[in-house]
């Protein structure tokens, strides 16, 4: 019964991620990407300005000027937002140094303020591109197929890799031992080792990241209780997420706050930490007073919802507390997934480590497919059989989709600085190089001769990455020559990451082009010493 | 929210973690031995296993304190991920692994494949891979521009702004089932692009605020109206372009119709010859 068990759970894992694995690889490549998409939406539009120091002022001054500003431009609005100068917003690099105002009402604005002076910093006019929010849309939606399709097919893909992990825990039966064995060199048993390696050694991300990334979907998986409980019609989801989130169901327009904001300030900081309140929020629900409230940066919290303990809110008139209602088990543990799955809590060390793991993913997934493409090589070897179609397809098709993506992503930010600005659906078109590329070495991969095929797709991969901070320093002057002394690690951590991607393809085409290619006739003319 | 520590506190994290994976990597059968160059005993065993996991339980301790339990335990598995990863892929190509050297003397013949498609098939894939990227490059010529930004735009200022005004596509109005001409007009206005409040076009002067036409939709460079052409029109007729500032100042602006649209202008001649 046993081994009967494990190997029903091995055909499990075998079959079902080989139905979605260059699916669940696309998910993980661009979902890793996703962890920067800040910075990288930043690189995609060089026209904004460096980040640069700014003359701070004090928190008084800066609330005055923003509710200034407010008062003129925003009037009648029902929702005043003040973004104070914080580290630890994750949304737009400027609001690190710079104060921002934003309002909802009948029109959305945002505007960026000098924080001493008040006089507004024009945000530069930016080439058409959707920047970073690109991979955050084709790791949860993929691409072509709308929002309602391809949420639903990721979940699935999701689930599938969820069950990949779990049959791939059982299977692995010897997790304990075998946990620092790598064995190079030996063929089908290196890639094992290799595809165990990489799987166990991030095991507890994995199983977050695709167990929150379902969450995320919840609603789209499992549509039944919503339907039940809120109606089949278009104001359903709507009506489900309102209550969810305790939206007011009515605002009326807000003004200037009688009570001295930064003395809520204060009050709120004595429990929050000194420095943290980041956003103020002026709001005038229907069934209540005029309100003001006060959290650290959108985010940073873990977990990222409103309870009594990060949330402060005050009577805009008498500067009385209000009382923060606490959320139900449910909701709570939903945003704690959410949360978890953004990382937007994390300063910078951890966003390297979420993104290391999401390479270490994308490695695993590689391996896995590599693996499966080795193994029935080899078994086909050894019992004399000739190749089938099925095996030769998939040993084909990873080429163009393990080694081909990464070029296309390279071509992505190629695009960006070579398409013209003036194009019509400009951000479509970087997104439509993406995957022409993507076919087109897919293409390549299946024509050329496997071994050279492998070989040359990773040099390809190679270049697309290395040759792009000299694009960079060719089309614009954000290149690393003005970032580095500027101090603007944002923007210059790009180009050093593809520098570095670079560098880690390289290393891949040379060691196989050594495996592969090694010329020993060019070596035996040299005497025994030198070789 | 999360403590930014400085790096010396992630490479203490780090430096317990590869300590103590370590240590378990030496009390293991199978690397152990290797490490070791002789079989690991009993007693080491333990030894290494029980500060291995102590090493490993301080660094938790660490993460836990110095940045908050949440935080904290997502970090430690961070560096966990890294500390392993690190290590068994240093046990693997440690200098101590002589079978590496002995590997590396062999050589080995050079590859030679055999291709086992029909030479049609890929002469066809071959063909693909040319034409696609000049398909690609000649759809990209001739793409047409933002309608602001082609060289037919009109420009002006007006008031304190500058416009760029264009007709979304070249062509005569389109005749609607209610019998109405309607012509879709993009507007750019550089400048102080929060001090306008709205804008309107149409066809024939204004005679006052109320009447200036259609209002456009959108803002910042991406301003849309569908005018009415009415039947009235002649191709003397302009179209007027007003401006009202958020101080409420008004501003117009008038464009001759063979200008901005000559389509519009030679639709219109038709009907009123």
């Amino acid at each position: 019964m046993k081994a009967h068990f494990r190997q029903s759970i091995a055909w499990l894992h075998t079959w079902g991620c080989m139905a979605v694995g260059w699916l669940l690889f696309f998910v993980f490549v661009l979902g890793t990407a996703t962890v920067f998409h800040i910075e990288i939406t930043r690189w995609m539009q060089p026209e904004r300005l460096l980040a640069a120091p700014v003359e701070p002022a004090s928190r008084a001054t800066m609330v005055a000027r923003a509710l200034a500003h407010l008062e003129t431009h925003a009037a009648g609005k029902t929702r005043w937002d003040i973004l104070l100068p914080h580290e630890r917003h994750r949304h737009r690099q400027e609001k690190r140094t710079l104060l921002a105002v934003g309002w909802l009402g009948d029109v959305k604005g945002q505007v960026d303020l000098e924080p001493s002076s008040g006089v507004v910093v024009p945000r530069p006019k930016t080439r058409d591109t959707e920047g970073g929010r690109v991979f955050l849309e084709l790791h949860s939606e993929l691409h072509y197929l709308g929002e309602a399709v391809g949420t639903r097919l990721v979940s699935a893909i999701a689930m599938l890799g969820l069950l990949g992990l779990l049959t791939g825990i059982v299977v692995h039966k010897k997790i304990f031992t075998d946990f620092f064995t790598f064995r190079p060199g030996k063929g089908q048993r290196s890639w094992l080792d290799a595809h165990n390696a990489t799987s166990v050694m991030a095991l507890p991300f994995y199983v977050m990241i695709i167990y929150s990334g379902l969450v995320y979907f919840d609603r789209e998986s499992l549509p039944v209780p919503v339907a039940v409980h809120f109606g089949g019609d278009d104001g359903a989801v709507g009506r489900y997420y309102d209550e969810l989130t305790r939206r007011p169901k009515k605002l009326l327009p807000v003004q200037r706050p009688a009570a001295s904001i930064p003395a809520m300030i204060e009050r709120a900081e004595a429990r929050l930490g000194d420095g943290a309140v980041g956003l103020i929020s002026i709001t005038h629900p229907a069934d209540g007073p005029l309100q003001v409230e006060l959290r650290r940066p959108f985010g940073s919290d873990l977990p990222r919802y409103e309870t009594p303990e990060n949330t402060f809110r005050f009577n805009a008139t008498s500067g009385e507390p209000i009382a923060v209602p606490e959320y139900g088990p449910g909701i709570a543990w939903r945003w704690f997934w959410l949360t978890l799955h953004d990382g937007w809590f994390a300063t910078p060390w951890l966003l390297w480590l979420y993104a290391m793991c999401g390479l270490l993913g994308c490695l695993m997934i590689a391996t896995g497919m590599a693996l499966w493409v080795v193994k029935r090589r080899e078994r086909l070897t050894r019992e004399s059989l000739a190749g089938e179609f099925g095996l030769n397809l998939v040993a084909r098709l990873n080429i163009g989709v393990l080694a081909g993506l990464p070029v296309g992503v390279a071509a992505l930010f190629w695009a960006n600085r070579l398409l013209p600005v003036s194009l019509v659906d400009r951000p479509d078109w970087e997104i439509h190089c993406l995957f022409l590329v993507w076919a087109w070495v897919i293409l390549f991969g299946v024509l050329r001769p496997e071994k050279r095929a492998w070989v040359e797709v990773l040099s390809l991969a190679t270049l697309a990455f290395g040759l792009i901070p000299l694009l960079n320093a060719l089309t614009t002057d954000r290149h690393l020559g003005v970032t580095i002394p500027a101090g603007d690690w944002g923007l210059a951590g790009f180009d050093l990451s593809m520098l570095a991607l670079s560098a880690m393809f390289a290393t891949l085409a040379w060691r196989l082009w050594r495996k592969w290619y090694h010329l020993p006739h060019l070596f035996a003319a040299l005497p025994e010493s030198a070789r | 929210m999360m403590p930014d520590l400085n790096f010396g506190w992630h490479l203490a994290v780090l430096a317990l973690n590869l300590a103590g994976f370590a240590l378990l990597a030496l009390a293991s059968e199978r690397e152990g031995s290797v490490l070791l160059h002789r079989p690991v005993t009993d007693t080491k065993r333990r030894l290494f296993q029980c500060i291995g996991w102590l090493s490993l339980g301080l660094s938790f301790a660490l993460c836990t304190s110095a940045w908050k339990p949440g935080f904290g335990t997502v970090l430690w598995l961070g560096w966990l991920s890294v500390a392993a990863v690190a290590l068994v892929f240093s046990i693997a190509y440690w200098p101590w692994r002589e079978k590496m050297h002995a590997r590396r003397t062999r050589s080995k013949p050079l590859m030679v494949e055999a291709s086992n498609k029909p030479a049609w098939l890929t002469r066809l894939g071959c063909g693909v891979l040319v034409a696609v990227p000049l398909a690609f490059g000649w759809h990209l010529w001739h793409a047409e521009p933002w309608p602001v930004l082609r060289a037919d735009a009109v420009q002006g200022q007006i008031g304190p702004w500058r416009y760029r005004l264009a007709e979304e596509e070249r062509e005569a109005p389109e005749v609607l089932a209610s019998g109405a001409a309607v012509k879709n007009v993009m507007l750019q206005l550089e400048g102080d692009e929060l001090a306008v409040a709205r804008a309107w076009l149409r066809v024939q002067p204004p005679r006052s605020l109320r009447t200036s036409g259609m209002a456009f939709e959108g803002n910042h460079g991406n301003r849309e109206a569908m005018i009415a052409i009415p039947p009235s029109a002649t191709a003397q007729d302009a179209f007027w372009l007003t401006v009202q500032g958020k101080d409420g100042q008004v501003y117009r602006a008038e464009i001759p119709m063979h200008r901005l649209s000559p389509a519009t202008a030679e639709f219109v001649m038709a009907a009123h010859p």
